[in-house]
Protein backbone atom coordinates (compact mmCIF):
# COMPACT_ATOMS: atom_id res chain seq x y z
CA UNK A 1 0.00 0.00 0.00
CA UNK A 2 1.37 3.43 -0.86
CA UNK A 3 3.59 4.50 -3.70
CA UNK A 4 2.76 1.81 -6.25
CA UNK A 5 -1.00 2.23 -5.87
CA UNK A 6 -0.72 6.01 -6.11
CA UNK A 7 1.37 5.78 -9.28
CA UNK A 8 -1.05 3.32 -10.89
CA UNK A 9 -4.05 5.44 -9.93
CA UNK A 10 -2.45 8.59 -11.32
CA UNK A 11 -1.63 6.87 -14.62
CA UNK A 12 -5.13 5.42 -14.93
CA UNK A 13 -6.66 8.84 -14.27
CA UNK A 14 -4.48 10.53 -16.90
CA UNK A 15 -5.25 7.82 -19.47
CA UNK A 16 -8.99 8.15 -18.83
CA UNK A 17 -8.87 11.93 -19.16
CA UNK A 18 -7.28 11.41 -22.60
CA UNK A 19 -10.45 9.56 -23.62
CA UNK A 20 -12.73 12.55 -22.98
CA UNK A 21 -14.19 13.65 -26.36
CA UNK A 22 -13.79 17.38 -27.11
CA UNK A 23 -17.52 18.06 -26.96
CA UNK A 24 -18.08 16.48 -23.55
CA UNK A 25 -16.07 18.79 -21.30
CA UNK A 26 -19.14 20.76 -20.29
CA UNK A 27 -21.47 17.75 -20.04
CA UNK A 28 -22.86 16.83 -16.58
CA UNK A 29 -20.69 14.28 -14.78
CA UNK A 30 -21.22 13.96 -11.03
CA UNK A 31 -23.52 15.96 -8.77
CA UNK A 32 -23.07 19.65 -9.60
CA UNK A 33 -19.92 18.98 -11.62
CA UNK A 34 -19.37 19.00 -15.35
CA UNK A 35 -16.77 16.62 -16.79
CA UNK A 36 -14.24 19.46 -16.59
CA UNK A 37 -15.04 20.19 -12.92
CA UNK A 38 -14.85 16.47 -12.05
CA UNK A 39 -11.46 16.21 -13.73
CA UNK A 40 -10.46 19.37 -11.87
CA UNK A 41 -11.52 17.90 -8.54
CA UNK A 42 -9.80 14.58 -9.23
CA UNK A 43 -6.60 16.33 -10.30
CA UNK A 44 -6.48 17.93 -6.87
CA UNK A 45 -5.61 14.49 -5.48
CA UNK A 46 -2.29 14.98 -7.29
CA UNK A 47 -1.95 18.71 -6.81
CA UNK A 48 -2.39 18.84 -3.07
CA UNK A 49 0.24 16.19 -2.41
CA UNK A 50 2.72 18.60 -3.97
CA UNK A 51 1.24 21.60 -2.14
CA UNK A 52 1.04 19.99 1.29
CA UNK A 53 4.54 18.51 0.93
CA UNK A 54 5.84 22.07 0.87
CA UNK A 55 4.13 22.91 4.18
CA UNK A 56 5.82 21.83 7.41
CA UNK A 57 3.14 20.82 9.94
CA UNK A 58 3.46 21.70 13.63
CA UNK A 59 3.03 18.01 14.44
CA UNK A 60 2.23 14.73 12.69
CA UNK A 61 -1.11 14.10 14.38
CA UNK A 62 -3.03 12.18 11.68
CA UNK A 63 -2.34 8.45 11.91
CA UNK A 64 -3.28 7.24 8.44
CA UNK A 65 -5.63 7.81 5.50
CA UNK A 66 -8.65 6.43 7.36
CA UNK A 67 -7.97 8.84 10.21
CA UNK A 68 -7.64 11.64 7.64
CA UNK A 69 -11.08 10.90 6.17
CA UNK A 70 -12.68 10.73 9.60
CA UNK A 71 -11.48 14.25 10.31
CA UNK A 72 -11.82 15.76 6.83
CA UNK A 73 -15.53 15.23 6.29
CA UNK A 74 -16.69 17.20 9.27
CA UNK A 75 -17.72 20.81 9.55
CA UNK A 76 -20.47 22.74 7.87
CA UNK A 77 -20.17 23.70 4.23
CA UNK A 78 -17.44 21.12 3.55
CA UNK A 79 -19.24 19.74 0.51
CA UNK A 80 -19.88 23.18 -0.97
CA UNK A 81 -16.23 24.13 -0.56
CA UNK A 82 -15.09 20.88 -2.19
CA UNK A 83 -17.52 21.46 -5.06
CA UNK A 84 -16.34 25.01 -5.65
CA UNK A 85 -12.63 24.14 -5.47
CA UNK A 86 -13.19 21.36 -8.01
CA UNK A 87 -14.90 23.75 -10.38
CA UNK A 88 -12.13 26.34 -10.09
CA UNK A 89 -9.39 23.76 -10.56
CA UNK A 90 -11.21 22.52 -13.66
CA UNK A 91 -11.18 26.04 -15.10
CA UNK A 92 -7.46 26.33 -14.43
CA UNK A 93 -6.76 23.20 -16.49
CA UNK A 94 -7.19 25.47 -19.53
CA UNK A 95 -7.74 24.67 -23.19
CA UNK A 96 -6.03 21.26 -23.11
CA UNK A 97 -6.97 19.59 -19.82
CA UNK A 98 -5.59 16.19 -20.89
CA UNK A 99 -2.10 17.59 -21.39
CA UNK A 100 -2.41 19.68 -18.22
CA UNK A 101 -3.21 16.65 -16.01
CA UNK A 102 -0.48 14.58 -17.71
CA UNK A 103 2.08 17.28 -16.93
CA UNK A 104 0.74 17.53 -13.37
CA UNK A 105 1.04 13.75 -12.95
CA UNK A 106 4.66 13.78 -14.19
CA UNK A 107 5.60 16.62 -11.86
CA UNK A 108 3.88 15.23 -8.75
CA UNK A 109 5.13 11.65 -9.20
CA UNK A 110 8.68 12.97 -9.60
CA UNK A 111 8.26 15.03 -6.44
CA UNK A 112 6.85 12.05 -4.51
CA UNK A 113 9.72 9.83 -5.73
CA UNK A 114 12.19 12.34 -4.33
CA UNK A 115 10.62 12.38 -0.85
CA UNK A 116 11.12 9.80 1.93
CA UNK A 117 8.12 7.89 3.32
CA UNK A 118 8.36 9.86 6.56
CA UNK A 119 8.15 13.28 4.91
CA UNK A 120 5.53 15.23 6.90
CA UNK A 121 2.74 16.89 4.95
CA UNK A 122 0.97 19.95 6.32
CA UNK A 123 -2.64 19.37 5.24
CA UNK A 124 -5.47 21.77 6.03
CA UNK A 125 -6.51 19.60 8.97
CA UNK A 126 -3.12 18.61 10.38
CA UNK A 127 0.14 16.79 9.77
CA UNK A 128 0.48 13.33 8.21
CA UNK A 129 3.39 11.31 6.81
CA UNK A 130 3.58 11.07 3.02
CA UNK A 131 3.27 7.28 3.00
CA UNK A 132 0.16 7.45 5.21
CA UNK A 133 -1.44 10.11 3.04
CA UNK A 134 -1.04 8.44 -0.36
CA UNK A 135 -3.72 5.69 0.01
CA UNK A 136 -6.38 8.37 0.50
CA UNK A 137 -5.26 10.15 -2.67
CA UNK A 138 -5.20 6.81 -4.50
CA UNK A 139 -8.80 6.25 -3.40
CA UNK A 140 -9.85 9.68 -4.67
CA UNK A 141 -8.19 9.04 -8.02
CA UNK A 142 -9.67 5.54 -8.40
CA UNK A 143 -13.24 6.48 -7.48
CA UNK A 144 -13.28 9.68 -9.53
CA UNK A 145 -11.68 7.95 -12.50
CA UNK A 146 -14.59 5.48 -12.32
CA UNK A 147 -16.99 8.44 -12.12
CA UNK A 148 -15.32 10.00 -15.14
CA UNK A 149 -15.45 6.74 -17.09
CA UNK A 150 -19.18 6.48 -16.42
CA UNK A 151 -19.76 10.11 -17.37
CA UNK A 152 -18.10 9.72 -20.76
CA UNK A 153 -19.37 6.18 -21.34
CA UNK A 154 -16.13 4.21 -21.40
CA UNK A 155 -15.16 1.07 -19.51
CA UNK A 156 -12.14 1.50 -17.26
CA UNK A 157 -10.59 -1.14 -15.01
CA UNK A 158 -8.42 0.44 -12.34
CA UNK A 159 -5.00 -1.22 -12.00
CA UNK A 160 -4.71 -3.89 -9.36
CA UNK A 161 -2.69 -2.23 -6.60
CA UNK A 162 -4.54 1.07 -6.93
CA UNK A 163 -7.87 -0.73 -6.69
CA UNK A 164 -6.72 -2.85 -3.75
CA UNK A 165 -5.52 0.22 -1.82
CA UNK A 166 -8.80 2.02 -2.47
CA UNK A 167 -11.03 -0.92 -1.52
CA UNK A 168 -9.11 -1.61 1.68
CA UNK A 169 -9.47 1.99 2.75
CA UNK A 170 -13.21 1.89 2.00
CA UNK A 171 -13.44 -1.39 3.95
CA UNK A 172 -11.69 0.27 6.87
CA UNK A 173 -14.09 3.21 6.85
CA UNK A 174 -17.29 1.24 6.24
CA UNK A 175 -18.01 -0.16 9.73
CA UNK A 176 -18.07 3.23 11.42
CA UNK A 177 -20.23 4.68 8.62
CA UNK A 178 -23.09 2.44 9.71
CA UNK A 179 -23.24 0.97 6.20
CA UNK A 180 -20.69 -1.79 6.66
CA UNK A 181 -23.21 -4.61 6.91
CA UNK A 182 -25.03 -3.30 3.85
CA UNK A 183 -21.78 -3.18 1.90
CA UNK A 184 -20.98 -6.73 2.94
CA UNK A 185 -24.41 -7.82 1.72
CA UNK A 186 -23.97 -5.97 -1.58
CA UNK A 187 -20.49 -7.38 -2.04
CA UNK A 188 -21.80 -10.91 -1.57
CA UNK A 189 -24.69 -10.56 -3.99
CA UNK A 190 -27.46 -10.20 -1.42
CA UNK A 191 -28.45 -6.74 -2.54
CA UNK A 192 -28.04 -4.49 -5.53
CA UNK A 193 -30.15 -2.11 -7.49
CA UNK A 194 -28.70 -2.94 -10.87
CA UNK A 195 -28.29 -6.69 -10.77
CA UNK A 196 -26.85 -9.06 -8.26
CA UNK A 197 -23.11 -9.45 -8.19
CA UNK A 198 -20.80 -11.25 -5.81
CA UNK A 199 -17.13 -10.72 -5.19
CA UNK A 200 -17.04 -14.40 -4.28
CA UNK A 201 -17.74 -15.24 -7.92
CA UNK A 202 -20.84 -15.74 -9.99
CA UNK B 1 -4.58 -8.98 10.12
CA UNK B 2 -2.60 -8.91 13.34
CA UNK B 3 -2.67 -12.24 15.17
CA UNK B 4 -4.46 -10.93 18.27
CA UNK B 5 -6.94 -8.99 16.17
CA UNK B 6 -8.14 -11.92 14.08
CA UNK B 7 -8.67 -14.07 17.16
CA UNK B 8 -10.68 -11.28 18.78
CA UNK B 9 -12.64 -10.80 15.57
CA UNK B 10 -13.44 -14.53 15.48
CA UNK B 11 -14.62 -14.57 19.10
CA UNK B 12 -16.79 -11.53 18.50
CA UNK B 13 -18.18 -13.06 15.31
CA UNK B 14 -19.13 -16.14 17.32
CA UNK B 15 -20.87 -13.88 19.83
CA UNK B 16 -22.81 -12.22 17.01
CA UNK B 17 -23.89 -15.58 15.55
CA UNK B 18 -24.98 -16.96 18.93
CA UNK B 19 -26.87 -13.80 19.76
CA UNK B 20 -29.02 -14.17 16.64
CA UNK B 21 -29.34 -17.96 17.02
CA UNK B 22 -30.69 -17.28 20.50
CA UNK B 23 -33.54 -15.32 18.95
CA UNK B 24 -34.86 -18.21 16.82
CA UNK B 25 -38.39 -19.05 17.94
CA UNK B 26 -39.16 -22.77 18.39
CA UNK B 27 -41.47 -22.75 15.37
CA UNK B 28 -38.96 -21.10 13.03
CA UNK B 29 -36.34 -23.82 12.53
CA UNK B 30 -38.03 -25.30 9.46
CA UNK B 31 -38.88 -21.94 7.88
CA UNK B 32 -37.16 -21.03 4.58
CA UNK B 33 -34.02 -18.95 5.12
CA UNK B 34 -31.50 -18.61 2.29
CA UNK B 35 -31.72 -20.20 -1.15
CA UNK B 36 -32.58 -23.87 -0.69
CA UNK B 37 -31.85 -23.77 3.05
CA UNK B 38 -34.24 -23.72 5.98
CA UNK B 39 -33.31 -21.79 9.13
CA UNK B 40 -31.89 -24.98 10.60
CA UNK B 41 -29.81 -25.69 7.50
CA UNK B 42 -28.49 -22.12 7.35
CA UNK B 43 -27.57 -22.39 11.02
CA UNK B 44 -25.98 -25.75 10.27
CA UNK B 45 -23.93 -24.34 7.42
CA UNK B 46 -22.85 -21.36 9.49
CA UNK B 47 -22.02 -23.56 12.46
CA UNK B 48 -19.42 -25.33 10.31
CA UNK B 49 -17.35 -22.22 11.11
CA UNK B 50 -17.69 -23.22 14.77
CA UNK B 51 -17.18 -27.00 14.67
CA UNK B 52 -14.51 -27.06 11.98
CA UNK B 53 -12.31 -24.54 13.76
CA UNK B 54 -12.06 -27.04 16.61
CA UNK B 55 -11.62 -30.04 14.31
CA UNK B 56 -9.12 -28.52 11.85
CA UNK B 57 -7.43 -26.53 14.61
CA UNK B 58 -6.27 -29.82 16.16
CA UNK B 59 -4.58 -30.99 12.93
CA UNK B 60 -1.14 -29.93 11.69
CA UNK B 61 0.43 -29.56 8.24
CA UNK B 62 4.08 -29.04 7.32
CA UNK B 63 3.53 -26.19 4.89
CA UNK B 64 0.84 -23.69 3.96
CA UNK B 65 -0.64 -24.73 0.61
CA UNK B 66 -3.16 -21.94 1.01
CA UNK B 67 -1.34 -18.69 1.73
CA UNK B 68 -4.10 -16.18 2.48
CA UNK B 69 -7.79 -15.93 3.32
CA UNK B 70 -8.54 -14.80 -0.25
CA UNK B 71 -6.56 -17.77 -1.56
CA UNK B 72 -8.85 -20.06 0.47
CA UNK B 73 -11.87 -18.81 -1.47
CA UNK B 74 -10.14 -19.12 -4.83
CA UNK B 75 -9.35 -22.76 -4.07
CA UNK B 76 -12.62 -23.65 -2.34
CA UNK B 77 -14.94 -22.12 -4.94
CA UNK B 78 -13.06 -23.40 -8.00
CA UNK B 79 -14.50 -26.94 -8.43
CA UNK B 80 -17.40 -27.65 -10.78
CA UNK B 81 -20.69 -28.01 -8.95
CA UNK B 82 -19.35 -26.40 -5.79
CA UNK B 83 -22.62 -24.57 -5.11
CA UNK B 84 -24.59 -27.80 -5.01
CA UNK B 85 -21.96 -29.41 -2.82
CA UNK B 86 -22.09 -26.50 -0.36
CA UNK B 87 -25.89 -26.61 -0.35
CA UNK B 88 -25.85 -30.34 0.39
CA UNK B 89 -23.23 -30.04 3.15
CA UNK B 90 -25.38 -27.31 4.70
CA UNK B 91 -28.38 -29.65 4.70
CA UNK B 92 -26.33 -32.36 6.33
CA UNK B 93 -24.93 -29.90 8.87
CA UNK B 94 -28.46 -28.82 9.73
CA UNK B 95 -29.47 -32.44 10.16
CA UNK B 96 -26.45 -33.10 12.38
CA UNK B 97 -27.58 -30.40 14.82
CA UNK B 98 -30.14 -32.96 16.00
CA UNK B 99 -33.12 -32.43 18.28
CA UNK B 100 -31.42 -29.92 20.54
CA UNK B 101 -29.47 -27.61 18.21
CA UNK B 102 -28.84 -24.97 20.87
CA UNK B 103 -27.10 -27.43 23.20
CA UNK B 104 -25.05 -28.88 20.35
CA UNK B 105 -24.03 -25.37 19.21
CA UNK B 106 -23.14 -24.19 22.70
CA UNK B 107 -20.87 -27.17 23.17
CA UNK B 108 -19.19 -26.47 19.82
CA UNK B 109 -18.63 -22.85 20.76
CA UNK B 110 -16.81 -23.77 23.95
CA UNK B 111 -14.54 -26.16 22.04
CA UNK B 112 -13.85 -23.65 19.24
CA UNK B 113 -13.00 -20.87 21.67
CA UNK B 114 -10.71 -23.13 23.64
CA UNK B 115 -8.95 -24.30 20.46
CA UNK B 116 -8.42 -20.72 19.27
CA UNK B 117 -7.18 -19.60 22.67
CA UNK B 118 -4.54 -22.32 22.87
CA UNK B 119 -3.32 -22.20 19.24
CA UNK B 120 -0.99 -19.56 17.77
CA UNK B 121 -2.42 -17.74 14.76
CA UNK B 122 0.61 -18.67 12.64
CA UNK B 123 0.26 -22.41 13.36
CA UNK B 124 -0.15 -24.29 10.08
CA UNK B 125 -3.26 -26.41 10.44
CA UNK B 126 -4.38 -29.18 8.07
CA UNK B 127 -7.81 -28.78 6.51
CA UNK B 128 -9.84 -29.55 3.38
CA UNK B 129 -7.49 -27.69 1.02
CA UNK B 130 -4.19 -28.72 2.62
CA UNK B 131 -2.21 -26.54 5.02
CA UNK B 132 -3.21 -23.01 6.06
CA UNK B 133 -2.21 -20.68 8.89
CA UNK B 134 -4.87 -20.69 11.61
CA UNK B 135 -5.08 -16.89 11.40
CA UNK B 136 -5.90 -16.98 7.68
CA UNK B 137 -8.47 -19.71 8.25
CA UNK B 138 -10.07 -17.66 11.02
CA UNK B 139 -10.35 -14.66 8.68
CA UNK B 140 -12.46 -16.78 6.35
CA UNK B 141 -14.59 -17.96 9.29
CA UNK B 142 -15.17 -14.37 10.41
CA UNK B 143 -16.51 -13.55 6.93
CA UNK B 144 -18.74 -16.65 6.93
CA UNK B 145 -20.09 -16.01 10.42
CA UNK B 146 -20.70 -12.31 9.78
CA UNK B 147 -22.49 -12.59 6.45
CA UNK B 148 -24.52 -15.71 7.31
CA UNK B 149 -25.57 -14.25 10.63
CA UNK B 150 -26.90 -11.28 8.67
CA UNK B 151 -28.69 -13.78 6.40
CA UNK B 152 -30.13 -15.49 9.45
CA UNK B 153 -31.31 -12.22 10.95
CA UNK B 154 -32.98 -11.32 7.65
CA UNK B 155 -34.69 -14.74 7.54
CA UNK B 156 -35.95 -14.34 11.12
CA UNK B 157 -36.99 -10.74 10.52
CA UNK B 158 -34.90 -9.41 13.39
CA UNK B 159 -32.47 -6.49 13.49
CA UNK B 160 -28.83 -7.38 13.97
CA UNK B 161 -25.73 -5.22 13.63
CA UNK B 162 -22.38 -7.02 13.48
CA UNK B 163 -19.74 -5.93 15.99
CA UNK B 164 -17.19 -3.60 14.50
CA UNK B 165 -14.07 -5.77 14.48
CA UNK B 166 -15.54 -8.81 12.69
CA UNK B 167 -17.30 -6.51 10.22
CA UNK B 168 -14.04 -4.72 9.51
CA UNK B 169 -12.22 -8.03 9.09
CA UNK B 170 -14.95 -9.33 6.75
CA UNK B 171 -14.97 -6.19 4.62
CA UNK B 172 -11.20 -6.24 4.18
CA UNK B 173 -11.43 -9.80 2.94
CA UNK B 174 -14.30 -8.87 0.63
CA UNK B 175 -12.20 -5.94 -0.63
CA UNK B 176 -9.36 -8.33 -1.40
CA UNK B 177 -11.73 -10.71 -3.17
CA UNK B 178 -13.34 -7.84 -5.05
CA UNK B 179 -10.02 -6.94 -6.67
CA UNK B 180 -9.63 -10.49 -7.95
CA UNK B 181 -13.28 -10.87 -8.96
CA UNK B 182 -13.33 -8.09 -11.53
CA UNK B 183 -16.11 -6.41 -9.54
CA UNK B 184 -13.73 -4.11 -7.70
CA UNK B 185 -14.93 -1.01 -9.48
CA UNK B 186 -18.53 -1.83 -8.58
CA UNK B 187 -17.52 -2.41 -4.96
CA UNK B 188 -15.87 1.01 -4.90
CA UNK B 189 -18.88 2.69 -6.48
CA UNK B 190 -21.32 0.85 -4.19
CA UNK B 191 -19.27 1.87 -1.17
CA UNK B 192 -19.25 5.53 -2.17
CA UNK B 193 -22.93 6.00 -2.94
CA UNK B 194 -22.76 6.28 -6.70
CA UNK B 195 -26.33 5.22 -7.32
CA UNK B 196 -25.92 1.52 -7.97
CA UNK B 197 -28.16 1.07 -4.94
CA UNK B 198 -31.75 1.91 -4.18
CA UNK B 199 -30.64 4.02 -1.23
CA UNK B 200 -27.51 6.01 -1.74
CA UNK B 201 -24.88 6.00 0.92
CA UNK B 202 -21.18 6.70 1.30
CA UNK B 203 -18.70 5.11 3.62
CA UNK B 204 -16.66 8.31 3.26
CA UNK B 205 -19.15 10.26 5.32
Amino acid sequence: MGRQGFREAADCFVETVRLVPGDLWDAPALGVWSVRSLVGHASRALLIVEQFAAVAPAAVDIADSADYYRRAFTGEGTNDRIAERGRLTGEELGADPASAVAALRDRVLAAVDALPDEHPLGTLIGGIRLIDYLPGRTTELVVHTLDLARAIGVDVRPPRQALADALHLLAELAPESGHGAELALIATGRRSATGVFSVLGG
Amino acid sequence: MAAATVKDAYREALGFFFDVVGRIEPGQWQEPALGVWSVKELVGHTARSVFLVDEFGAQRADAADVTSAAHHYHVSLAPEGVDDAIAERGREAGEALGDDPLARLAEGRVRAERRVAETDADTIIAYTNGGIALGHYLETRVLELTVHTLDLAAALGVEAEPPREPLRCALHLLAELAVDSGHGGRFALAATGRGLLPDRFSVLG
